[in-house]
């Protein structure tokens, strides 16, 4: 395989494609009628152009090929963004504090906190505050998912 | 890694801690009592300084008079207007949450763009009262030739696809209204679409468009009064106070290009009949008090109020005309996918 | 002179102390506001009108103008600090503001930036009072081939201030553009690449996009390298900016002044145009270009001075025509209107307390965001004493509540996850972020530039060559570019963002 900006180059062409596709199914239109796809349409064209033009700097051998160390995407940072994937999936469902709750400890975890109690407190601390910060104060309501209660 | 905590960052956390502690009790919230027992929501479903936000901002206070509890404005923008919807839609059909909306906008993006709607306008959400509607007028740059609806008509008769519309949007009242009138006269009339009514005006005034069909007038009052712009016709089923020289579309002989902005409530689906009731009395107390009617009239507002029955028969009897509206612009989608032709007539 | 006469009358409704109370309030709640992200002015203003209701007419009026300066204040804040753009106008602040503050020298950063948006402030409401009326007539006649012909000068700018690899810069913004275009499209009444879901159709959110791909992002690549100490210089080296300081700012400041109010006058442009065209105006005159983008502080004075004089330029469209040029005039205006003024030429005679009233609280705003801000500089600096592995989880929370919060919305939080992943990727492999925002900025604008213009000319290129205002400023682009590439070595230096 590549390095990683020959990958990219490829991921990208790849993106470049699939917007023209979908370029086209929206309609092109003419030049002088511009239709919903015409301006996807161009830049999925120069996207695919400039991704060449990257993939292709390397093979020229114009870019220096030295491999940075370890993985592209962290354990660390995946996880993170994980985090909070689940979280915008689960907001709605499961409530803003638990998700709020559980967001707090994993980052929390995953910077190096590793007794539970301080974990556990923490992200009770941070949840109880937010409570007063946003339904209190500003009196903004956020979704309580399975802490609904009678009157709430 | 190592993780240790210094004296005075666990003095800090303390100190949080106990503060959060000890706030925490006074806020939490006790259960209900009968309708309404608690605030209640207003969702709208568009940005706030909207048209629709302003006039639901207005009414607030005078129905939170009548329903005795706090009436909050909650905005909730987005696909307009399909999103804030959708949210009272899916919302617990206890009456705190109720829907804001502005008929055109509520009905025309089912018609138009149907996938876009997850849900059915006449049967997901319930209607609760009319509110008031708000003037719409055709306008034109100052100088224009025509000075009357006249001269416009004949003018646009003879240049078929000349005369340039300032529009804000597929669904607009704007579209919709410059269409009614298309069909009415059978003139054609070219049309250009911009993000917003504040955008197609200060086309207008830039002479960069020669009409916009369906402007409010709050939004025209100042450029009236200033000669920037001239008002043809009113849509509304008589002349306004304020501009009696501007005629009404009705008496013109185009009486159906009469669409004005139009307000109301509606509630989740399930609504218990006695919330409507009382939701629709608060209303109608609301809207007959005379500072309310004054106050909304100042701000170009003019109340009217439906029971949830009427604001039924209303919604069904629009929804069949703009249907009909969108099929002769050629706004209806083919069955099969999302193109849209809406080509100009040339 | 009638001017003076009425200045003073206007200040007269302004130093009354109720008006003195509402115009702090006001300042308090915007900074407070603009530091959260996500909850941008648009909020809190709407948080707010029912309040206004009331209160008397000026009094609210300057109670809302105060928080919307001083949103643009807190949200410069947290640009500078943590590299999180409060909103679209501190964007470009981050870029030196950021790197001050992991220098340690936060202060001098916050310091220019609320003395420059002091002076720009002050300096745009005279241009306010003076040039109104004619202003607001020749902003009328931007129609949309002179928006177009604005938008690729704009680009031609950009191709310059990116350093580092051309290639690699013009993907991110082209990336920027296509995804700008996911969305209902108003033209057609089609929704392109929203894939049928309601949350897209507007488009996908340039704060929530704004937090991800730099806030997000920046802790990311932060914690992979951390070790105390080194994100931010713990020797905090000062907390006012210095002689120096002033020395490079001061120019830049009054520089940025006039660009950002000429073009904030231009319904609908929006601040990111005037502050990225003074960011580029100060870069290409610089007698060391390459400083920009490693801490220079007129990267910062440049910015915050455009984005203030723009909204002071913003104004003028508003006051003048009743017609809001954004989010936060839209609100002003409504709320103008609800207490039953109506902006517009007549204005002035009709409700001159209000007016003047509003004009010299701009000004008294400012002085208090001054006054407000300067000594919690302090505060701001002792933040960021907190060790990094408690403060990057604060600053993450605080991204995700903040993108959820701007509509309550769970789609918001993914599209913030997302940028935040495309963020982090293009740090670690030199991408620059700018010319992504603006993509999704510009792209939108540029195209329905580009159509209505079209339609407008039933087809026909010559529009955009045959009005003067297009043709000037295309002419301006093609000779930017000629110079650019063929006679000057284009700027090898990299903005980094790291």
């Amino acid at each position: 395989m590549l390095d990683r900006d020959g990958n990219i180059g490829i991921f990208l062409l790849g993106i470049a494609a699939l917007l023209c596709y979908g370029a086209i199914e929206l309609g092109i239109g003419k030049t002088h009628d511009p239709g919903p796809g015409f301006f996807p349409f161009l830049a999925g064209l120069i996207i695919a152009i400039l991704s060449l033009g990257l993939i292709g700097s390397l093979l020229k051998g114009r870019r220096v090929l030295a491999t940075p160390q370890g993985h592209l995407v962290t354990g660390r940072a995946a996880l993170i963004l994980g985090v909070f994937l689940l979280f915008g999936f689960f907001v709605e469902k499961a409530g803003f504090f638990v998700c709020t709750f559980v967001v707090t400890m994993v980052l929390l975890w995953a910077n190096g906190v590793q007794k539970w109690p301080v974990l556990l407190f923490a992200a009770l601390l941070t949840c109880a505050g937010i409570y007063l910060v946003f339904n209190v104060l500003l009196e903004v309501r956020l979704p309580l998912g399975i802490l609904r209660w009678e009157g709430n | 890694m190592f993780v240790h905590f210094s004296p005075s960052l666990k003095k800090s956390l303390f100190a949080a801690s106990c503060l959060i502690l000890f706030a925490l009790p006074g806020a939490l919230p006790c259960p209900a009592a009968e309708y309404p027992g608690r605030a209640v929501d207003v969702v709208v479903p568009f940005a706030p300084g909207g048209g629709a936000d302003n006039f639901f901002r207005a009414f607030r206070g005078a129905l939170a008079k009548e329903l005795n509890v706090p009436t909050n404005i909650v905005n909730r923008a987005g696909g307009g207007g399909v999103v804030g919807t959708s949210f009272v839609v899916n919302a617990k059909a206890d009456g705190y949450t109720l829907a804001g909306f502005e008929l055109l906008t509520y009905l025309t993006p089912q018609i138009i763009t149907p996938k876009t709607v997850p849900y059915q306008v006449l049967k997901d959400l319930k209607p609760i009262a009319h509110l008031a509607y708000e003037p719409l007028m055709l306008v034109v740059r100052a100088d224009l030739e025509a000075k009357t609806l006249e001269d416009f008509l004949a003018y646009a008769r003879k240049n078929p696809g000349k005369l340039l519309a300032a529009t804000s949007g597929l669904g607009s009242q704007n579209r919709v209204d410059l269409e009614l009138l298309k069909v009415a006269t059978g003139t054609q009339i070219r049309f250009v679409s911009f993000a917003s009514g504040g955008e197609a005006m200060t086309n207008l005034l830039g002479g960069h468009v020669d009409l916009i069909c369906g402007a409010t007038v709050t939004a025209s009052r100042s450029h009236l009064k200033a000669g920037k712009v001239r008002a043809l016709a009113v849509f509304t089923p008589e002349r306004l106070a304020e501009f009696p020289d501007v005629p009404t579309t009705r008496e013109k002989g185009l009486a159906t290009v009469n669409l004005n902005m139009t307000y109301g409530l509606l509630g989740p689906k399930g609504l218990a009949p006695e919330v409507v009731e009382r939701v629709s009395q608060a209303t109608k107390a609301a809207l007959t008090a005379e500072d309310t009617v004054a106050n909304l009239k100042k701000l170009g507002y003019y109340v009217e109020f439906s029971t949830p029955g009427q604001l039924e028969e209303r919604l069904k009897k629009d929804f069949g005309l703009l249907t009909e509206v969108a099929k002769r612009a050629g706004l209806i989608p083919s069955p099969d996918n999302l193109k849209v032709t809406g080509k100009q007539d040339k | 002179m009638d001017l003076i006469q009425n200045l003073f009358f206007g200040f007269g409704v302004c130093l009354q102390p109720i008006n003195l109370l509402y115009c702090f309030l006001g300042v308090l709640i915007g900074t407070l506001v603009g530091v959260l992200p996500g909850i941008g002015p648009p909020g809190a203003l709407a948080l707010l009108i029912p309040v206004t209701g009331q209160i008397r007419p000026e009094s609210s009026i300057i109670m809302l103008c105060g928080i919307m300066y001083g949103a643009m204040y807190g949200g410069s804040t947290t640009s500078i600090l943590v590299n999180i753009p409060g909103e679209a106008a501190s964007v470009m602040t981050s870029l030196d503001g950021y790197q001050m503050a992991r220098q340690g020298r936060a202060g001098p950063a916050l310091g220019i930036s609320a003395f420059g948006s002091f002076i720009a402030g002050s300096l745009s409401i005279f241009g306010l009072v003076l040039f109104a009326p004619t202003l607001s007539g020749f902003a009328l006649k931007f129609g949309p081939p002179e928006y177009f012909s604005l938008m690729i000068f704009s680009f031609a700018i950009l191709i310059f201030v990116t350093g580092g690899s051309l290639v690699k810069g013009l993907l991110m913004a082209l990336l920027g553009i296509a995804m700008g275009t996911i969305g209902l499209d108003p033209h057609a009444g089609v929704n392109r690449f929203t894939f049928n879901q309601p949350a897209l159709m507007d488009g996908l959110g340039l704060v929530q996009a704004v937090i991800g791909l730099f806030g997000v992002s920046e802790i990311l690549v932060s914690l992979e390298t951390f070790v105390q100490g080194e994100i931010y210089e713990t020797k905090v080296k000062g907390l006012l900016p210095t002689r120096q300081d002033w020395h490079d700012s001061l120019m830049p400041i009054l520089r940025a002044t006039g660009i950002g109010f000429f073009l904030g006058a231009i319904p609908g442009i929006g601040v990111l145009i005037p502050t990225f065209l003074s960011y580029g105006l100060e870069k290409r005159i610089a007698r060391d270009p390459s400083k920009f983008g490693k801490g220079f502080i007129a990267g910062v004075a440049a910015p915050e001075a455009a984005n203030n004089a723009a909204a002071g330029g913003a104004l003028i469209p508003m006051l003048s025509l009743g017609i809001p040029t954004g989010a936060s005039t839209a609100i002003v205006l409504g709320a103008l209107m609800i207490q039953g003024i109506q902006p517009g030429p007549t204005l002035i005679t009709d409700n001159p307390q209000v007016f003047w009233g509003l004009v010299a609280s701009l000004y008294i705003g400012n002085v208090m965001l001054l006054a407000l801000n300067l000594p919690l500089i302090g505060l701001w600096v002792s933040l960021l004493k907190i060790p990094y592995y408690l403060l990057s989880v604060l600053i993450l929370l605080f991204c995700l509540i903040g993108s959820y919060g701007i509509n309550y919305a769970a789609a918001d939080i993914l599209i913030m996850t997302i940028f935040g992943f495309i963020g982090y990727i293009a740090k670690k492999q030199d991408f620059e972020l700018t010319p992504m925002v603006f993509g999704l900025v510009l792209g939108p604008m540029l195209e329905n530039a580009l159509r209505r213009s079209l339609v407008i000319s039933s087809g026909s290129f010559a529009i955009f060559v045959s009005r003067p205002i297009s043709l000037v400023f295309l002419a301006m682009s093609l000779s930017f570019l000629i110079w650019n590439f063929f006679f000057k070595k284009r700027a090898t230096t990299m903005i980094s963002e790291d």
